[in-house]
């Protein structure tokens, strides 16, 4: 029988997944990450519904107690997005740096070149 | 042949003006000279004190970091027809003599990059900061392969052709090793020449201390793993 807790873990797998489905449709999300969401959160409710599976995989790694591989993984996972977001900050942070310097040239009266840019490749310069 | 000095500043109000006097008395034969300050954000009175002592004025509307304001100077610089462009600390640091110094391999043609290098005599750097500078190039050259002897210097000179070549991505004090890292990529010829460091209670508290610098490695190897847009 299915308990309680199963229950209610269950009902939030299935919510998240719909945001997930709501968050594509909108368009804020792309199909890769979609995908991503629907197969953890679908891996999650297999480990729900049958927590046998889960010693089962994580005796086939070594790892004696079920819980702890999925700790593992939910750690694992976390640490992978937050470098993404990070990553992600970082490019936001660069393109902000063009847009108030493309400003700040304008408003100086400097958006036009005097002289033109030297743009001859030289060796060991990437194209 | 035109000299464009461009002085990154952020909240510089008590320093810059010193700082635009003694680069416009700095003595360059032979060079028309500008001054471009880019001033990134200040919420002091920066601007308005550099634009009164002659310097041309970018204004970033945001705070960007020393890097970002760099590379809009750099770029302004060229935009004014630049033969040599000069990078130059807002803080007071740089002795006006050492511009000449620097620039000279330039004109000579000896060097299309010259880092003005604060550490081959650093007899009056605090010994924290000497350990921190050794450290930097270290980094510098372990991450981008670059070798120098002031990999954080701000007093730096460039040909025209270098200044348009070398790309600057990075936005806060990463842009040291950056820009050492793009001589480097690009293969310029280059020379480090030793400058006086003007250490003063203020200038001292304008560099990095020890957590910006570990923030600065941070972002720096972080840097290297974002893709240049």
């Amino acid at each position: 029988m299915i308990s309680a807790a199963q229950l209610f873990l269950l009902s939030l797998a299935v919510l998240a997944m719909g945001v997930a489905v709501l968050w594509f449709r909108q368009r804020k999300i792309g199909a890769m990450a979609l995908l991503l969401w629907l197969f953890l959160w679908a891996g999650f409710a297999v480990v729900v519904l049958f927590p046998e599976m889960a010693v089962v995989l994580a005796h086939l790694l070594g790892i004696s107690r079920g819980v702890d591989l999925a700790l593992y993984l939910s750690v694992m996972l976390i640490f992978f997005l937050l470098f993404r977001i990070y990553v992600r900050l970082e490019q936001v942070d660069r393109q902000i740096t063009q847009i108030v310097r493309a400003v700040a040239l304008r408003e100086a009266g400097l958006e036009h070149r005097e002289r033109p840019r030297d743009e001859k490749v030289q060796p060991g310069d990437k194209v | 042949m035109k000299l464009v000095v461009v002085i990154p500043a952020y909240n510089e109000e008590f320093a810059i003006g010193q700082v635009i006097q003694h680069v416009m008395s700095a003595n360059l034969p032979g060079f028309e000279k500008a001054i471009i300050v880019v001033n990134d954000g200040s919420s002091d009175k920066t601007g308005d004190i550099a634009r009164s002592k002659g310097a041309l004025v970018v204004r970033h509307l945001l705070n960007r970091g020393v890097g970002g304001a760099l590379g809009t100077g750099i770029e302004a610089a060229l935009r004014l027809g630049a033969d040599v462009v000069v990078t130059c600390d807002a803080d007071g640091q740089h002795s006006p003599d050492d511009i000449g110094r620097i620039v000279e391999p330039i004109q000579t043609g000896r060097a299309e990059a010259v880092t003005g290098s604060r550490m081959i005599d650093s007899s009056a750097m605090p010994w924290s900061r000497r350990v921190a500078n050794h450290l930097a190039n270290l980094t510098t050259w372990i991450l981008l392969a670059a070798s120098t002897t002031d990999s954080q210097s701000g007093l730096r000179a460039f040909s025209r052709s270098a200044a348009s070549r070398i790309r600057i991505t990075t936005n806060r004090y990463e842009v040291c090793s950056e820009i050492c890292g793009e001589v480097q990529r690009l293969r310029l010829r280059s020379v480090d020449v030793p400058i006086k460091t003007i250490y003063t209670d203020y200038s001292l508290s304008k560099g990095q201390g020890f957590r910006v610098g570990i923030k600065t490695l941070f972002r720096l190897i972080l840097s290297k793993l974002v893709r240049q847009s």
